[in-house]
């Protein structure tokens, strides 16, 4: 078994991702698509934005380029450097100008998360201008009508370290993610995993105690993505209960008394 | 002459041995003589002092002395083959060489017992060992002086009979010993005039014996004369004289004993005793009387011995507020061991520091509590009525020590059982975690809801494994807040069972009707819970007893059930019998859950309309573009034009009944805030629907009711006594070694600012100062500095890639240092500053302490460190006070300047919740280093007992838990004394002290400087 080299603009979705709207973000996604606004992203970690925007990509037909952004991620990162081949200086593009040039969708994942002088890199891209200056290069590249921007913040961080500049976010169209409503999410979880759909509803009953906990132990709630992961370990058979102790409880908390609580919760349901 | 003042008998205790004493057993005695076990074998010999009849009259002896009648007397073995020597083991570890000898002795001597104990108590309660020596006279078999050697002394033994000496050397060994065969009043003279003096001196005087030389020793004429040598014989530094001899004549009591000793040795304490052993019947057999002399006060700290009543009392005393208080107590406090007497001291001391009245208390309670727990319990009782008595005084105090009987059944239960207190986290989360209003979990005399609080018992010991008491918990929780959820209280229970002629038993129809229809609904919601509470109901009788009780069940099983349907039924089945309840199920307490529901529900409703009243005015001054003035009389305006509320019913998960509202207005849905939302959540748990006049948005009057449960810390002060508003936090007590619950009373207020250009005049005076700060400040600023010819790095630098490709051309190795890298020196720093504005600090140091903050300032601002600056003050717990000179978000301003000007003396210095608090808020900010830096003059200091080792520990303590939470703590203080204190609270290397408040300003930056690179 080989896995497959791609170049990022190469990479094409050809399958459809499994996504379920919630309300209209499709519709405007592709309506900023064809304005040629940039997109931003807000909501909880694990409720759909990256197969959201996978979902995207496949139905746009475009390349999707993501990059998750940390804080060491500085402006040459995203838009290229020079190298050195065979004594000579090459420069080489970086995943941002790949984007660019193959009119492809860039996704900054967790945009929050990068240095605010890179984030500064992206504004000429994201008005009305939409050029990517490269000054270590001496050119100006100008994206073509394809090429969309989107990014991704989790406005549930409570630090004001982590807070996205408002020049910045002025320039985005903005789509508010948050879990699915009950019985959506339940058909997500039975459409991913296949389990029956009691034991999904189950589930969500579950995940909706520990959001019900956000705030007074938990910082997050379980997310529609823990919940699939459980419900997948449910399908290989691992009893429910312990099922969510391992993929929910362990992921949302450390400290042992909440532990306990969160796993009494599931004990309860199942 | 001086009187001494006499021995009374009533001091005289009975010092006894009780059997079997290791391998050795006083059987039984009477009619002269005594039946003894000593190791495998059973003697029978004469005893003067074995009086009375014996129990059993038929003995079984091994060996029996019999006496001559003008010879000497012989043992008579009963059966053959019998050794007159054999070995046997007392005291755990101490082996005992027996020998039948002509005298009808076999060995040890009974009185030797009490006496070899207390002289190794001695011995072993002393620090100095080295060569510390043991006189022991009539040393006979060597007892006593074998466990004075095995506590660590050096023994001369002396002893005239040649036969016991050989005895005592098997016994005792050879090393560290003298045996002296010797006629004992000589060999004192001897000792005399060698000036020998020893630190123990042990004399168990007979009546009549000879020495080696057929000198001849008579008590009467002897003893005294012997005892007029002790003071000659007594080190500097003795630890005690045991004089004991068998009470044979009327002269020789206990009492006479101890008034000979006081006369030539006067000023220690005299103890007076009267030795026996006590046999299986309970008879005590006399072994003599002794009296022994010792100097208490160091005694205290080391011994093991029981102290009398009088001893007691006459230390309890000392706590107490009225002399002969503590007569009774000390009486019932002498019957317990020395150990568990040094604890209620020990305890008693430490309650007297805080309230005279509480150690009486302690004390007329303790003998109780000492029967009921053991220590450990005994002072979590102690610890338990202390908290009672910091938060609630002196009564309730009282009357938890009178409830120690409840205390231990709790202490006993807890023990065994599960402590609500250990899982109450577990469960809180755990029903915060099911659906609806957020229910607090607090321990109760019942268990039972009052709809915003769950009552559970304290502790629970049902199940003998803590899991299922745990699982109980957790049903128990689950009862309660189905009750909640799922709606048994949407009715006036109280009103609604009121018709009938008993309405106790409806209730507790009503309340197993209720119990049926949640089982019902937790079964189908939470079935994971509903199996755990079904195991535990296992052992039980659950079935139903009658056909109707069947026929309710099935009726309220079905998921439309409502409270009503339950209602309805009890008029039909009050007169049957009614089925076991469930042990989880507690009561109902209709009455308590109308005084909370009406309490909310009148909120809610009041909530609501406020909520509803916004909603609008924004909704209508977002359509029309509003001047400011509209605004303002909003609430005036919207009375005419307010757009038509309505509610239209949403399918919604998230509540019982399966159905919410969504607000509309004129039609349109609106998305309502949180608060409103809540609310709406609150009034559907309540009543399962929204009534109509709740729509009817509030007017003008009730907006403005609304309390808006926000007052000025100040206000608070200005009004009476109040701890409204403020903070309050725990005090460490180091005699206690635990917390003061809630102790301290701190709030915060702001300094009142004084508008002089102090910081100016400041910055003027220290202008060249001022400027190399600044200097200095601006080297630390974090900038990002672009490092050249890096191994690695984010780019490649050109420059040195030209350079490297010229040295290859050269033919040179080259180097790998081509990268340029961007270095940020980043300084993520939150600093704290603790300044102290207690009155010591008036003159100049306050003045030291502005300027020092004035330049601080100035040097911070250029490195742009997040900082705070909190002065602190405050007269007894009660008092705390913080002032705010600047908060961390606030920008250094003319208005914080004139705060540092404004900065004045005010009381005492009560650190330790000051550092609480300061740390409470610097954990708030997020820095990668947090510091906490104190500015003062002094040792923590208060009005009340805050002061001395207490302050010092306190404080400590709150610096431990502040760097627990990871920050930093130092100290700049102008206490020269300070290095006799701070290491201990700040640690060795975290303080610095100023020797000249001059100096001040210019240090305070420089050691934050030094700090923080």
């Amino acid at each position: 078994m080989t896995a497959q080299v791609l170049k990022p603009e190469e990479y094409f979705i050809t399958e459809e991702p499994y996504y379920e709207p919630v309300d209209n973000e499709i519709e405007i996604f592709e309506a900023a698509y064809t304005n040629q606004l940039p997109v931003l992203l807000k909501g909880p970690t694990g409720c759909g934005k990256t197969r959201f925007m996978e979902h995207m990509a496949w139905r746009l037909k475009r390349p999707l380029i993501t990059v998750s952004c940390h804080d060491d991620l500085t402006a040459s990162d995203l838009v290229g450097r020079f190298l050195i081949s065979g004594g000579e200086t090459v420069w080489v593009d970086g995943p941002l100008a790949r984007a660019v040039r193959a009119g492809g969708i860039c996704y900054l994942d967790e945009i929050v998360e990068a240095r605010k002088d890179t984030t500064v890199v992206i504004h000429p891209l994201a008005d009305d201008r939409r050029v990517l200056p490269m000054e270590k290069v001496g050119e100006l590249l100008e994206a073509p009508p394809e090429f969309c921007m989107a990014i991704s913040y989790n406005p549930g961080y409570q630090s004001v370290l982590k807070d996205l500049k408002q020049s910045t976010r002025q320039r985005f169209v903005a789509l508010e993610f948050d879990y699915p409503v009950a019985s959506l999410e339940a058909r997500i979880i039975v459409r991913e995993t296949g389990i029956p759909e009691a034991m999904a509803d189950q589930l969500v009953k579950f995940a909706h105690m520990t959001r019900n906990l956000k705030g007074s132990g938990l910082e997050e709630g379980a997310s529609t993505r823990l919940l699939v992961h459980a419900a997948k370990l449910m399908k290989s058979r691992v009893n429910p209960v312990s099922a969510c102790r391992s993929s929910i409880a362990q992921a949302l908390t450390d400290d042992a008394e909440m532990l306990i609580a969160v796993d009494e919760l599931s004990a309860s349901v199942f | 002459m001086v009187e001494l003042p006499t021995l009374s008998e009533a001091e005289t205790r009975d010092a006894l041995v009780t059997c079997p004493f290791g391998d050795y057993e006083l059987i039984d005695f009477g009619a002269g003589r005594r039946l003894e076990r000593w190791g495998e074998f059973v003697v029978e010999r004469p005893d003067r002092l074995a009086q009375g009849d014996p129990y059993d009259s038929n003995w079984e002896a091994d060996w029996v002395f019999v006496e001559g009648v003008g010879r000497p007397g012989h043992w008579e073995p009963t059966r053959t083959g019998l050794p007159k020597e054999w070995t046997l083991t007392v005291g755990g570890d101490q082996i005992l060489h027996c020998r039948l000898d002509a005298h009808g002795r076999v060995g040890l001597q009974t009185r030797e017992i009490p006496c070899a104990e207390w002289i190794r108590q001695r011995i072993e309660g002393c620090y100095d060992l080295e060569d510390l020596r043991v006189l022991n006279l009539f040393g006979g078999a060597g007892y006593v002086t074998a466990q004075a050697l095995k506590g660590g002394a050096s023994v001369v033994h002396v002893e005239a009979n040649r036969e016991l000496i050989e005895l005592a050397r098997s016994n005792a060994g050879i090393g560290q010993v003298d045996y002296v065969q010797e006629n004992v009043m000589d060999f004192v003279e001897h000792l005399l005039r060698q000036q020998q003096r020893f630190d123990l001196i042990v004399l168990p005087a007979p009546a009549l014996g000879h020495g080696p030389r057929g000198q001849l020793w008579d008590r009467e004429v002897d003893l005294p004369k012997l005892i007029k040598y002790l003071p000659r014989l007594v080190s500097e530094n003795c630890l005690g004289v045991w004089l004991s001899t068998d009470s044979g004549a009327i002269t020789w009591k206990a009492e006479s004993l101890g008034q000979l000793l006081r006369e030539v040795l006067p000023g220690c304490t005299i103890e007076t005793l009267r030795l026996g052993v006590r046999a299986p019947d309970g008879r005590v057999l006399s072994a003599g009387v002794a009296a022994r002399w010792y100097d208490e006060t160091e005694f205290l700290q080391s011994g093991g011995m029981r102290l009398t009543a009088a001893q007691l009392e006459e230390r309890l005393d000392t706590h107490m507020v009225s002399l002969g208080a503590a007569e009774e107590p000390a009486r019932a406090l002498a019957e317990f061991s020395r150990a568990q007497q040094d604890f209620v001291l020990r305890c008693v001391s430490m309650v007297g520091r805080t309230s005279a009245g509480m150690a009486f208390n302690f004390v007329s309670h303790v003998c109780g509590a000492l029967h009921l727990m053991d220590e450990a319990g005994v002072e979590a009782w102690l610890l338990h009525c202390m908290d009672i008595y910091d938060t609630r005084g002196l009564h309730p105090a009282v009357a938890a020590f009178k409830a120690v009987e409840s205390y231990a059944r709790d202490y006993r239960e807890r023990a065994s059982g599960l402590a609500l207190d250990e899982v109450v986290n577990v469960l809180e989360a755990f029903v915060h975690g099911l659906n609806g209003r957020r229910l607090r979990i607090e321990a109760g005399e019942q268990t039972y809801t009052d709809t915003e609080t769950l009552f559970l018992p304290a502790t629970i010991g049902r199940f003998v494994s803590r899991s299922e008491n745990f699982q109980l918990y957790k049903a128990m929780v689950v009862h309660q807040w189905a009750q909640n959820w799922y709606g048994s209280w949407r009715l006036d229970v109280e009103a609604e069972l009121e018709s009938f002629d008993n309405p106790d038993a409806a209730l507790a129809c009503f309340h197993t009707l209720e119990t049926l229809r949640l089982d019902a609904r937790v079964r189908e919601a939470l079935p994971g819970v509903y199996r755990q509470m079904q195991q535990l109901r296992a052992g039980e009788h659950t079935d139903l007893a009658t056909a109707s009780w069947q026929q309710a069940a099935q009726q309220l099983s079905t998921p439309t059930a409502r409270v009503q349907d339950s209602l309805a039924l009890v008029a039909g089945l009050i007169a049957e019998p009614l089925p076991a309840p469930a042990l989880y199920q507690g009561m109902l307490r209709p009455a308590d859950v109308n005084r909370v529901r009406n309490a909310r529900l009148d909120a809610d409703r009041q909530a609501f309309r406020i909520g509803l009243l916004k909603m609008q005015n924004e909704a209508s001054t977002a359509e029309t573009p509003a001047d400011d003035e509209s605004l303002d009389n909003a609430g005036a305006e919207s009375a005419a034009e307010q757009p038509e509320v309505r509610l239209r019913t949403v399918e919604s998960q998230e509540t019982p009944d399966g159905f919410s509202y969504q607000i509309e207005l004129d039609g349109r849905p609106l998305p309502a805030p949180d608060n409103v939302k809540g609310t709406m959540a609150s009034i559907l748990q309540d009543l399962g629907e929204i009534p109509e006049d709740y729509l009817e948005a509030a007017g003008d009057g009730a907006y403005f009711a609304g309390d808006t449960g926000v007052r000025s810390a100040e206000d608070v002060w200005k009004g009476t006594y109040h701890e409204e508003g403020a903070y309050l936090y725990n005090e460490w007590d180091y005699e206690r070694q635990n917390y003061r619950k809630n102790w301290a009373v701190l709030r915060e207020l702001e300094v009142h600012p004084v508008h002089d250009h102090f910081v100016d005049r400041t910055l003027y005076k220290y202008r060249g100062l001022a400027m190399d700060l600044r200097r200095t400040f601006e080297a630390l600023r974090g900038e990002d500095k672009l490092l050249k010819k890096q191994p690695y790095g984010d780019d490649i630098d050109i420059d040195a890639l030209v350079e490297a490709f010229a040295d290859t051309c050269h033919g040179e190795e080259m180097t790998e240092r081509l990268f340029t890298k961007m270095h940020k020196l980043e300084r993520n720093i939150a600093v704290m500053f603790m300044v102290d504005m207690s009155g010591s600090t008036k003159g100049w140091i306050n003045d030291a302490e502005r300027e020092a903050l004035a330049l601080l300032c100035e040097s911070l601002e250029t490195l742009s460190d997040r900082y705070a600056i909190y002065g602190f003050s405050g007269m007894t717990r009660k008092r705390c006070e913080i002032y705010r000179i600047k908060s961390f978000d606030e920008p250094y301003s003319e208005e914080t300047r004139a705060r540092i000007s404004g900065i004045r003396p005010k009381d005492y210095t009560r650190m330790g919740v000051t550092i609480r608090h300061l740390t409470m808020l610097l954990n708030e900010v997020e820095a990668r280093t947090k510091l906490l830096i104190t500015l003062s003059d002094g040792k923590p200091d208060d009005y009340d007992t805050y002061r001395g080792a207490y302050g010092i520990e306190d404080t400590r303590m709150a610096l431990i838990e502040a760097k627990r939470s990871g920050i930093h703590p130092f100290c700049i203080t102008i206490d020269t004394e300070a290095r006799a204190y701070l290491p201990h609270m700040y640690g060795a290397v975290n303080y610095a002290v100023i020797d000249e408040v001059r100096k001040l300003p210019l240090k305070v930056s420089d050691i934050y400087r030094r700090l923080t690179t």
